[in-house]
């Protein structure tokens, strides 16, 4: 069970970790061709770009809650409900970071193009964050019923 | 805080308008009204010449920078010669520049081959022998057969060898290489062209750097046609009526300047009407606030102006903002090196930077007050303290009276109050953004229309003490605390009765005051999914606050991971020895290692209290409409001669 629940926490942050690498990655080169058009509009367009750092850190503060419960005396339970949270975290944040990368991307493109829609994508890349923050608040919520 | 702006409307005989129009700039805080009808074309070829000029400035100001010593300024030549000679020099040095490049690539190409007369060559083509030049790898040069030809080496570079191989003209040699063909002249010419052409860019960037004496004309010049292009704007934003023969100017102006303004209609030949301005009217905004939060209005500026009758978010962020940036970073050494950078900043940069270190010396501040909070110096524990060994800390005591946000350990395993409070910190500013929301409501409508986002309170305020008391899916909202304060406990102070009343009367409100504008028994449809809104809005504003927490933990403990391995590098027979001579490359991985931390810990300590002022605060809780269009009067940058 002790692997189990070792693997789980790799998933956790390992997986929401490349989640926002990736994400990152993608609404990065779009923030460096709007750079070539709007220089001026740098700041405005590295705060949209920065959205899916987001889920790394959902990872990161999920395995800070779950990273106590690990111990030698971990019980079959405990070990399968630390997977199961890794799986569910790591895979909703993965996720949630790609593609939450692509609408900041459309985003930063259409705001190249001279089209001011920060307002509109800040609340559009809320949208695929929430499920991440779900995936988060479920986990929250494993842990108090394995405590109960 | 928005300035309260009076409306002027004035009608004028249209001969009066030059006159008119100059004695308004010279009052200089009348914004006129834009006329949608006026003429573009012309109105951009004056910002375009304007634009140029600001060009040319910052292209003399970039020449001058390498100058030790600034120019004295003349003025014995006017700003379209000056405009006409950087443009000359401009072009020139531009022209130079490509052919640099042409020159470094020939000079390239005649390299290997050295330096010869290239008229030998032509003499020996005239008399019927044909030199070739040729580049082959070592390898392929060494299997050639030689027979029929003569083949000289010249040089070999790199595993290449140049060769030029002699025949009579009219035999057809083939040769399994790569032929090169030479372009004009010789080595000898390419270097001295190549000399000639960087001596003559020296020569006009020094040309460029004397010019840097007419910036002032310059400057006026661009002030001047900014003036021009005010005033023309200003006429050509008037409305004709009665033929032509009559102009109107509608505008706007601080109600603080009514007195001037007024002095000065009354002086003139025109009828004018001073007012409150209708909510229909476009009106502009000019922002003004207290010596803190006027440095977090170029943050707001970064979206959009808010609308003339919303509030100004500048002030119920700012300190937010610079909260949250403290969180983030969260540490006393690193805070210092900031306090001691922004405070040098403050003594030594230029004039116009100061803003910029008096804003960092107030961060600078708070990272120090939240590293005294979290118990955090350069990654190492400050105080030690109940849970917080005194063996791992710099201070054997003290954690308990300085650091309630420190992570400490206990018999469930370490305890982390940070987390909890960034939980709070969001339900604050969540919900102070919602009572603005209640606030523009009801500035911009109705106090009905205040009712529903107000109900938000009594919703959130009933769910989470019904959750304390019912111990809603085992979370334990009762023992909810934020180190020794029992927050859980005062959910449990009130009555669970008083709850449920206060959550349905909240549902109540809800239902029945959402879209006021709507009948009131489509309300409750509406409100179905206007609660889907609020549940996963709320849920995902407050969770998101978590970053605070997550942030500053991750820069602690890299900061704790460089200090652990400068431990191990001086470390021997388990006890660090700070006297070997490993102590240098300790020392160096120290600072190296907290620098790249600090620098990382920096951009992310901007970027996400950014993004949680803009998503959480301002967008999905306050509901900022925004699209103000700023204060920008009818006034004169050149003085009155």
């Amino acid at each position: 069970m002790l692997t189990a629940s070792g693997i789980g926490l790799g998933l956790m942050i390992g997986l929401s970790a490349a989640g926002s690498a990736i994400g990152l990655s993608i609404s990065g080169q779009a923030l460096m061709g709007m750079l070539k058009k709007r220089p001026e509009a740098f700041g405005i367009g590295l705060v949209l770009s920065a959205a899916p750092s987001t889920q790394g850190l959902y990872g990161f503060v999920a395995y800070m809650l779950y990273k106590s419960i690990i111990t030698p005396d971990l019980t079959a339970v405990q070990g399968a409900v630390v997977l199961a949270a890794g799986i569910m975290v790591g895979i909703a944040c993965l996720l949630s970071a790609i593609f939450q990368g692509k609408v900041c991307a459309s985003g930063l493109a259409a705001f190249s193009s001279g089209h001011n829609v920060v307002a509109q994508t800040l609340i559009l890349a809320a949208f695929p964050e929430f499920y991440a923050i779900l995936s988060l608040v479920a986990a929250i919520l494993m842990k108090g019923l394995m405590a109960a | 805080m928005i300035v309260k702006m009076r409306k002027v409307s004035v009608l004028l005989h249209h001969k009066a308008r030059e006159e008119f129009l100059a004695g308004l700039q010279e009052v200089g805080v009348v914004h006129v009204t834009e006329n949608p009808d006026k003429d573009a074309v012309s109105m951009h070829k004056r910002i375009e010449s304007i634009k140029e000029t600001e060009k040319v400035c910052a292209g003399l100001k970039k020449a001058a920078a390498v100058l030790e010593e600034q120019l004295p300024q003349k003025n014995d030549q006017d700003a379209g010669s000056v405009m006409r000679q950087f443009h000359d020099r401009t072009q020139r040095i531009d022209a130079l520049d490509q052919g640099l490049q042409r020159l470094q690539k020939d000079e390239a190409v005649f390299e290997p081959w050295g330096e010869f007369d290239p008229t030998i060559i032509n003499k020996l083509q005239e008399t019927g022998i044909s030199v070739r030049f040729f580049q082959a790898p070592e390898k392929k040069f060494n299997q050639l057969d030689p027979s029929g030809f003569l083949r000289v080496e010249i040089s070999r570079v790199k595993g290449q060898v140049f060769f030029v191989i002699v025949a009579q003209k009219n035999e057809n040699t083939v040769i399994d290489a790569d032929e090169i063909r030479l372009p004009a002249g010789s080595l000898r010419n390419v270097r001295d062209a190549n000399i000639k052409a960087i001596a003559d860019k020296n020569t006009l960037g020094k040309e460029l750097q004397a010019l840097s004496a007419y910036s002032d004309v310059l400057r006026a010049h661009a002030n001047l046609l900014q003036d021009q292009h005010c005033f023309l704007s200003a006429g050509e934003d008037l409305v004709s009526e009665a033929q032509g023969k009559l102009l109107m100017l509608t505008g706007f102006f601080p109600a603080g300047e009514e007195k001037a303004v007024k002095e000065y209609l009354e002086k003139r030949p025109v009828w004018f009407e001073i007012s409150e301005p209708a909510a229909t009217d476009s009106i502009p905004v000019l922002l003004k606030n207290g010596w803190f939060a006027r440095k977090f209005e170029p943050v707001l500026s970064m979206l959009s102006l808010p609308s003339y009758y919303e509030i100004d978010p500048v002030p119920f962020f700012a300190p937010f903002l610079v909260l949250f940036i403290g969180l983030c970073l969260g540490d006393v050494g690193y805070g210092s090196l900031l306090l001691i950078a922004s405070i040098a900043g403050l003594f030594k940069a230029p004039k116009k930077f100061k803003p910029v270190f008096e804003t960092t010396t107030v961060i600078s501040a708070v990272v120090i007050f939240a590293g005294v909070l979290l118990n955090s110096f350069f990654g190492l524990t400050l105080f030690a303290g109940p849970g917080i060994p005194a063996e791992t800390a710099i201070f054997s005591n003290g954690a308990q009276w300085f650091c309630p946000l420190s992570p400490f350990a206990s018999e469930k395993g370490t305890i982390y109050p940070m987390m909890s409070f960034a939980i709070v910190l969001g339900m604050v500013q969540v919900f102070l953004a919602i009572a603005l929301r209640a606030v523009n409501a009801v500035r911009q409508n109705t106090w009905v229309h205040g009712i529903y986002p107000l109900s938000f309170f009594p919703i959130f305020g009933g769910f989470l003490v019904i959750g304390a008391h019912t111990n809603l899916f085992g979370l334990n909202m009762a023992g909810f605390a934020v180190n020794q304060w029992k927050v859980g406990a005062l959910w449990m102070a009130v009555p669970a009765t008083a709850g449920w009343a206060m959550f349905f009367g909240g549902i109540a409100l809800f239902m029945l005051f959402n879209n006021p504008g709507t009948k009131i028994f489509m309300r409750p449809l509406r409100g179905l999914w206007e609660a889907f809104n609020f549940i996963t809005g709320m849920l995902s504003s407050i969770l998101s606050y978590l970053r605070l927490f997550a942030l500053g933990l991750a820069s602690g403990l890299l900061g704790s991971s460089f200090n652990n391995m400068a431990v191990q590098i001086v470390s021997s027979g388990g006890s660090p020895d700070w006297t070997s001579p490993m102590a240098v490359a300790a020392v160096l991985l120290l600072v190296v290692g907290h620098s790249v931390n600090l620098g990382l810990s920096i951009i992310s300590a901007i970027i996400h209290p950014l993004r949680l002022t803009f998503v959480e605060f301002i967008f999905s809780n306050l509901g900022f409409a925004g699209g103000g269009k700023a204060y920008n009067p009818l006034k004169k940058l050149t003085q009155s001669s």
